[in-house]
């Protein structure tokens, strides 16, 4: 039996997450390709060449998510894929997307946006104003403004737009084995009445079912711990702690103490209550835990990862018989590859395949010869 | 560098065997990115590398295996072996599968391997060791280390004497005794046999016997030293031994016969694959308490007699008869040193077929007749394969040559097979298959048909390997209602020959024999079958006391061929016949399926016609295809004229020059003599001419014309002489005609054609 697959890549600090369904459909949540073929010394992976291995004569992903515009989230992206708004970005040998998923403020935002992001809100922009191809994950009426200057009726593109607290319809826990519950974009009432807002980012939880089995993925993006304190209240108040649970947490940021608190901490992060119990009581036991970054500095540095926040993840892994990984650290720091993570009826499975001597010669080109 | 058991830790560098070395240089250039070298230690005699493994488990695992573990490999220096791979965390499951804990460091090490580690070193490489440790891990984690059909992994490991114990002890009430031969040293092999209830002489071991509460396999452990330690082995799966051995001490009684006598244990420890399972298997291990230590010492040692010395008694073994329970001191137990003996159980009935690989045990009732050559080699792989209950039925004595490919002696000769054959096989295999011997001749049974009738119509299956005709025709024709089955070589003794009826004899040995001799003549790979000139010695002054040169080598060969059919093709309904041929100097064996199908039997007063139905269904098609003209030809097949039958299984089609109109058929004769010259060749002379057929248009009545009366007459005019009989056919749209000629004489019989019939796509092939 083909068993669904969650691959994270090695990108340094940059997350792309492929997941690939037993019936053959894929969903890529972020992509962001560092890759430099020039380097010799570069260790990021070659995500154009895995993504391309992984789609296959295809050419085609059911969805691209982008949780928000930060370049470590979508670059490349209009090298790789098919994009529907210009000419210049079709190709044969491009992917399709079937449906573009980002967030309300991935269309709205108006600030400082870069070179390729403007490109991907443009892709995003012309999907809905053509109402097809498109779900935006937003807060009630957040984008109405927009579709009006745009001449469309609101009502119009309703069926194009999901709000927290819902699951995404592109998917189907019995026919696809997978569901994707949206947390944020969000809006919550504090408890001194002010509302706390988010509609920069997309953070999910994803649900996969295997022989009757549920395992459970956190894909947090960059979410910082204001947010997901937030998330955390509006998620119990409703409630749904079940969709909080985790097997597997892409922890945020790239292992940023500031998604776990607002100090740093000396040798360990120590988060609020809130998020402890989020990791610590809803991490299921042997709950891998994901940094999607560089390998974790020994020294302090500003830019994540931090190693005060990986501390705090190694000792929720410790405490759930689980493991904390690091996409630039698996299976070495010398040699990153792709960490792949199958999900059986017994959950997660990383794979730790051996090859034998031969296959690692096969694979790899030998050194240059005069 | 150290003394004997001390380890420091080393540098790689310093490491000294090879395999070590070449290990600790993968490890530390990254040969595999999910293996770390840890440290490297070494003592007198061993290097050791303590690697850390990443093992790829699933979130939720059966056995308590980390995402990483890490590993001592220790390497006996001097032996360049590998003492042991041992994970070293602290709460590591002790009792997984395929764990051997050590002794005497009581530590778990893991088998890798279902071969000595000797049979490896030429390919066991530094990759394949690491694999092949990160393989156990995986495996076990998942719970699938133990194949689902693998058997269950023994309770104890260890070795000492062999012991044999009968069959039936776990449920005898029997007192058994144990006795070896003295002389053998630890060798030996011991038995148990039941005691003599009026023999009250001394008796040097008794056997205690006890079983343990079934428990779930898991790591095996080596044998205990001493009583104690067995104690404490059998507490920790639920069994209190001191407490049982102090009762059964207690129970014996008078202790004057045995009170000097050695104890003997015989524990059975029913094994299930998983907790709240059936016990599928049951282990066994005796223990000899040491003979310096009598039934006496131990049963005071456990309080169940007092040492009567210690009280100003000459006497010991006094029992205590009903004093109070006491706690048992289990230090008192240590210094009972025992030894383990490796008991296995006598085999059983029903072990045979499983050893053997056939997944089922048959048992039918079966009689068998003729035990010569072939026969018995058949039956002795029968009886040790466990397949049937036997009769056996022979009439001849063992003579100095059969001893050539018999599997009876010299010590048989002068005496009659079956009797010497039921003795061998009875006392080759537990369970006495051979039922009854039968010294009776089936063509001449004289006082004898009674016993062969009850035998014959209580069989399932009647085998005949009496390698004669006319006894497998008798066999046949017998009213009982079992299935047939022959076999037989060819006069040269290089073919096999077998037939099996189907079930409900739709299929008979007649149709069979008919199809064999029909196969002799159309299929090339049969040429010379029965043709070839066997070598042959006289053995006596008889006409008919020649044996055919056949070495036992052969009839092993094709005898190992025939079981095997005989077991598969009993447990199918359908008829079956083949031929395998084999040439012993090149070793090759072919085999040459013969087709066979249902007979449709008509009846002409005495005698029976058995037509082979593809014959029948052919001569149809071929009077459809030549419509409107009428067509012929001549039919094959056996006569028996002890038995009045008549199997039609072959037929020649209207040679070239015979005249075909709508109204008539002249049956011509070009190239007839040709082909009769080989089917008479090729068939030894059993298939023979057995009449005409000719077809009849549709609406004329398949009945004699007055040109047929002519073409009968002329039958009549050529075999009435010679008292054979002769058949006339004639096939319209709807029935089959039949005349039968004998010996003046005329049958007639009509059968409407079976709807079924013509639909029949058999293999008979037509004769050219």
């Amino acid at each position: 039996m083909t068993l669904p697959k969650a691959i994270f890549y090695p990108s340094g600090n940059a997350d792309t997450c492929l997941i690939q369904l037993k019936n053959n459909r894929r969903i890529i949540f972020d992509y962001a390709n560092n890759y430099d073929a020039e380097n010799d010394d570069c260790k990021y992976i070659d995500l154009e060449s895995e993504i391309r291995k992984a789609v296959g004569n295809e050419k085609k992903v059911t969805v691209l998510a982008i949780s928000h515009l930060d370049r470590d989230h979508y670059r490349k992206v209009s090298d790789l894929f098919w994009l529907e708004y210009a000419e210049k970005y079709q190709g044969d040998d491009r992917i399709k997307i079937e449906t573009l998923w980002v967030p309300a403020a991935l269309i709205l935002e108006e600030g400082s946006v870069k070179e390729e992001g403007r490109i991907i809100r443009a892709e995003a922009r012309y999907r809905l104003k053509e109402g097809k191809g498109i779900r935006v994950f937003s807060n009630p009426n957040a984008l109405d403004d927009w579709l009006e200057r745009e001449g469309i009726a609101p009502e119009d593109r309703k069926n194009l737009i999901t709000h927290a607290g819902n699951p995404a319809p592109e998917f189907d826990l019995a026919k696809d084995g997978v569901e994707f519950f949206v947390h944020s974009p969000f809006s919550v009432t504090g408890d001194e009445g002010e509302v706390v807002r988010n509609d920069s980012a997309i953070f999910m939880h994803v649900t996969f079912e295997v022989e009757e089995e549920q395992t459970c993925l956190i894909l947090s993006a960059d979410c910082p711990h204001e947010i997901l304190d937030a998330i955390i209240r509006a998620t119990k108040k409703h409630g749904n702690e079940a969709r909080l649970v985790s097997d597997i947490n892409n922890v945020a940021h790239h292992c940023s103490y500031r998604s776990l608190a607002e100090e740093k901490g000396d040798d360990k992060t120590e988060p609020n209550e809130n998020i402890k119990w989020f990791y610590e009581q809803q991490g299921n036991r042997g709950c891998i835990l994901i940094s999607t970054s560089d390998p974790i500095p020994t020294e302090d540095t500003k830019q994540p990862p931090h190693r005060q926040a990986a501390a705090y993840y190694k000792d929720v892994a410790k405490t759930l018989k689980g493991e904390f990984l690091v996409t630039m650290e698996h299976p070495t720091k010398s040699n990153p590859k792709a960490l792949v993570l199958e999900i059986t009826g017994n959950g997660h499975r990383v794979k730790k395949s051996m090859p034998a001597p031969f296959f690692a010669v096969s694979n790899k080109k030998p050194p240059r010869a005069g | 560098m150290n003394t004997k058991n001390q380890e420091e830790v080393i540098s790689s560098k310093q490491l000294r065997l090879p395999r070590a070395i070449s290990l600790s240089r993968f490890l530390e250039n990254d040969g595999s990115p999910y293996f770390r070298l840890i440290e490297c230690r070494a003592s007198e005699s061993l290097d050791i590398l303590i690697i850390e493994v990443d093992v790829e488990v699933s979130q939720r695992h059966v056995v308590d295996i980390s995402p990483i573990e890490t590993v001592e490999l220790s390497f006996n220096v001097q032996k360049d072996s590998l003492r042991g791979c041992r994970p070293i965390r602290n709460d590591f499951p002790m009792d997984a599968v395929h764990i051997m804990i050590g002794y005497p460091d009581n530590q778990p090490y893991i088998c890798l391997w279902d071969r000595p580690f000797e049979e490896l070193k030429p390919t066991l490489t530094p990759y394949a060791l690491l694999a092949r440790i990160k393989y156990w891990l995986e495996k076990t984690a998942d719970g699938t280390l133990h194949e689902i059909d693998q058997p269950l992994e023994p309770v104890l490991l260890g070795s000492g004497i062999q012991a044999i114990i009968p069959a039936d002890i776990e449920n005898s009430s029997k007192r058994y005794v144990a006795f070896a031969n003295p002389d053998a040293g630890l060798d030996s092999v011991i038995q148990f046999v039941e005691k003599d209830p009026s023999d009250t002489g001394k008796q040097s071991c008794i056997l205690a016997s006890f079983t343990v509460p079934p428990i779930e396999h898991r790591a095996v452990q080596y044998v205990p030293t001493n009583l104690k330690e067995l104690h404490e082995i059998l507490a920790r799966i639920g069994f209190d031994l001191s407490g049982e051995l102090k009762r059964w001490i207690a129970s014996i009684g008078d202790t004057s016969t045995f009170k000097e006598a050695s104890l003997v244990l015989l524990l059975s420890f029913p094994k299930m694959r998983m907790q709240q399972g059936v016990a599928e298997s049951i282990e066994y291990w005796g223990f000899i308490v040491a003979k310096k230590h009598t039934i006496t010492q131990v049963g005071e040692a456990l309080g169940a007699f007092i040492d009567a010395s210690s009280y100003g008694i000459s006497a010991t073994g006094v029992l205590l008869g009903d004093k109070k329970e006491e706690e048992i001191n289990l230090k008192n137990l240590e210094k009972f040193n025992i030894f383990s003996v490796v008991v296995q159980p006598e085999l059983k009935s029903e072990d045979l077929p499983i050893l053997s690989g056939y997944s089922k045990s048959l048992k039918p009732l079966l009689t068998a007749v003729g035990v010569g050559a072939v026969g018995s080699s058949i039956l002795e792989l029968a009886v040790r394969a466990g397949f049937g209950e036997w009769n056996i039925v022979d009439k001849d004595v063992f003579l100095p040559h059969n001893v050539i490919r018999h599997i009876l002696g010299k010590y048989a000769v002068g005496r009659h097979k079956v009797e010497c054959v039921e003795v061998y096989l009875n006392a080759l295999v537990p369970g006495n298959p051979i039922q009854k011997a039968i010294v009776a001749d089936i063509k001449n049974p004289r006082n004898k048909q009674e016993v062969l009738d009850k035998s014959f119509n209580g069989a399932e299956m009647i085998v005949d390997f009496s390698a004669s005709v006319v006894a497998a025709r008798q066999l046949c024709e017998h009213e009982s209602k079992a299935r047939r089955c022959s076999v037989f070589l060819n006069p040269t003794g290089k073919d096999l020959v077998f037939f099996i009826e189907s079930s409900d004899r739709s299929i008979s040995l007649w149709d069979i024999e008919g199809s064999y001799y029909a196969a002799l003549h159309h299929e090339m790979a049969l040429d010379g079958h029965l043709t070839e000139d066997a070598s042959t010695n006289r053995y006596g002054n008889g006409c008919r006391d020649i044996t055919t040169q056949i070495s036992a080598a052969q009839t092993s060969i094709l005898s190992g061929i025939a079981f095997p059919q005989m077991l598969e093709r009993f447990q199918s309904p359908k008829g079956f016949a083949a031929v395998w041929r084999s040439d012993l100097q090149s070793g090759e064996i072919k085999r040459i399926n013969i087709a066979v199908s249902p007979a449709v039997e008509m009846k002409a007063d005495e005698w029976r016609i058995r037509w082979n139905s593809e014959v029948l269904a052919q001569l149809f098609v071929a009077r459809q295809k030549s419509l409107p003209n009428e067509t012929g030809g001549i039919l094959l097949g056996l006569v028996d004229l002890e038995h009045k039958m008549i199997s039609i299984s072959a037929h020649v089609f209207a040679p070239v020059d015979s005249v075909q109109r709508p109204y008539g058929f002249e049956r011509g004769v070009q190239g007839l003599e040709d082909v009769m010259n080989d089917v008479i060749k090729q068939s030894d002379g059993q298939l023979r001419y057995i009449g005409e057929w000719h077809s009849h248009p549709d609406g004329v009545a398949a009945s004699p014309s007055k040109d047929d009366e002519n073409v009968f007459q002329y039958l009549s005019n050529c075999f009435d002489i010679s008292g054979e009989p002769y058949c006339m056919a004639i096939i319209n749209n709807k029935d089959v005609f039949l005349r039968t000629g004998s010996e003046g004489k005329q049958f007639e019989t009509k059968l409407p054609i079976p709807k079924a019939l013509l639909q029949t796509k058999g293999e008979i092939h037509e004769l050219t």
